[in-house]
């Protein structure tokens, strides 16, 4: 017997039936696993809330598989804008808690600043004010060279400046002075009121404990040179401007602070080794006056200029500009 | 809490529990009543509750015994009602031609 056509509409119109309840109970069972998918898609803490309220209202569909399907289709279609609904909530708290970090450091520094200039501060910028007008308006300068160059380079700047305004003039004065120095050249820059504000409280309080460290290095051991004390009160500056402003880049972008931190360790660690470079030459500086200036920013022109030419990935982390 | 996005979705989803405002409503019913695209629902909800409108509870069952699992009920909290209704006046009273008939009040849905 040759197998024809009528064979197989008959086989056809006896499998059809079967197939088609197969079909449609595949439905609902594909429907169930999309659903699932879509709670997947959701930040991890709603997903099992959104699961079951999804899977309850999905069972309200039973025996309409098709229709659950499409039903579940649209779920997982839509569970990104579910998703970004509920991320919201998170992005908001850590916008609240950035805030007030920034509010705190700004506050705390600058606060800690007046302070320091009442408490002998002001009678200190009085040895050898020119001197320290030249390296203030210096340091102001060098807060300009991003906007002035338009290359970013993260956390780089001629830090030695205000290492040699704290040294040359003590905690009380050169710390005020440096972040005085540093907000001048911003509000030239035109950074926002925020912005200038942290990083004046940020330079306050990372310059007084490197000023502290100094002073505590040198009264310990007098009878060690004192290019030691300043490559201790390098460190403390490098690795406390770094803390401050590590907390709230975590808070800004939690997300991408695992990603930069490698990059930002390497360098910050070149910026100290550059710091600790230019220590010998503070005392210079300082005995000399603005002579050697030159030769204070050398270390670290150099390291501006490796970072350029060399590795120009480590010089510009994307997510923030000039300082911060 | 910010205002969330008065979407003409939203807006329909606020107006259809505002008709009762005590109620308890979940996604499916109101996708259903507002023949809305089934799952932009929940993306409307999600919002809705972040911004304190809405808050959302489990129906009280026994999954056993009902042979279901419980639902997700929404209904509007006490602010969210009172915003709800004056972002939906104020959308009648933008949308109402000026040399028109005042707006009688009612939702554009």
């Amino acid at each position: 017997m040759r197998w024809g056509w009528q064979e197989t509409v008959a086989v056809g119109a006896l499998l059809l039936p079967l197939l088609q309840q197969d079909a449609f109970e595949w439905c609902y069972w594909l429907a169930e696993r999309l659903v699932r998918r879509a709670a997947g898609r959701l930040p991890a803490v709603h997903r099992h809330r959104y699961r079951e309220e999804w899977l309850a209202e999905l069972a309200e569909l039973r025996g309409r598989n098709v229709s659950a399907l499409l039903w579940a289709l649209w779920v997982l279609v839509n569970a990104p804008s579910v998703g970004r609904g509920l991320r919201e909530d998170a992005a908001d708290r850590w916008r609240l808690l950035s805030n007030g970090y920034i509010t705190a450091v700004s506050a705390a520094g600058l606060g800690l600043g007046g302070w320091l200039l009442a408490h002998g501060g002001v009678q200190l910028i009085e040895h050898g004010p020119r001197s320290l007008l030249v390296l203030v308006g210096l340091s102001a300068v060098a807060q300009l060279r991003p906007y002035l160059t338009r290359v970013h380079t993260g956390s780089l700047s001629f830090g030695s400046l205000d290492l040699a305004l704290v040294i040359g003039w003590g905690m009380a004065a050169g710390a005020p002075a440096a972040a005085f120095a540093t907000m001048l050249g911003q509000v030239v820059g035109r950074r926002s009121a925020d912005k200038v504000l942290f990083n004046g409280g940020q330079y306050v309080l990372c310059l007084a404990g490197a000023g502290w460290v100094f002073q505590t290095v040198r009264e310990s051991q007098p009878s060690s040179p004192e290019p030691l004390a300043i490559v201790a009160a390098a460190v403390a500056f490098t690795a406390l401007n770094s803390l401050l402003m590590r907390v709230l880049f975590a808070l800004q972008d939690p997300d991408a602070v695992a990603r930069q931190l490698r990059k930002d360790w390497i360098v910050e660690g070149l910026m100290c080794i550059a710091l600790t470079a230019a220590a010998p030459f503070v005392p210079l500086v300082l005995e000399s006056r603005a002579a050697f200036v030159p030769l204070l920013l050398l270390p670290e022109a150099a390291l501006l200029l490796l970072v350029f030419r060399l590795c120009p990935g480590l010089g510009c982390p994307p997510a923030r500009a000039a300082r911060r | 809490m910010a205002a969330p996005r008065m979407t003409l979705q939203t807006q329909r989803v606020l107006a259809a529990m505002l008709e009762n405002p005590l109620g308890q409503h979940y996604g499916l019913e109101l996708s259903r009543r507002l023949v809305l695209p089934t799952g932009s629902i929940y993306p409307i909800l999600a919002r809705l509750e972040r911004a304190g409108w809405v808050s959302s509870r489990w129906e009280e069952i026994d999954p056993v015994a009902t042979g279901r699992r419980p639902r997700r009920y929404y209904h509007l909290t006490g602010t969210g009602a009172e915003q709800a209704r004056r972002e939906l006046d104020q959308t009648v009273r933008s949308i109402t031609p000026r040399w028109g008939v005042a707006g009688s009040g009612e939702v554009p849905v």
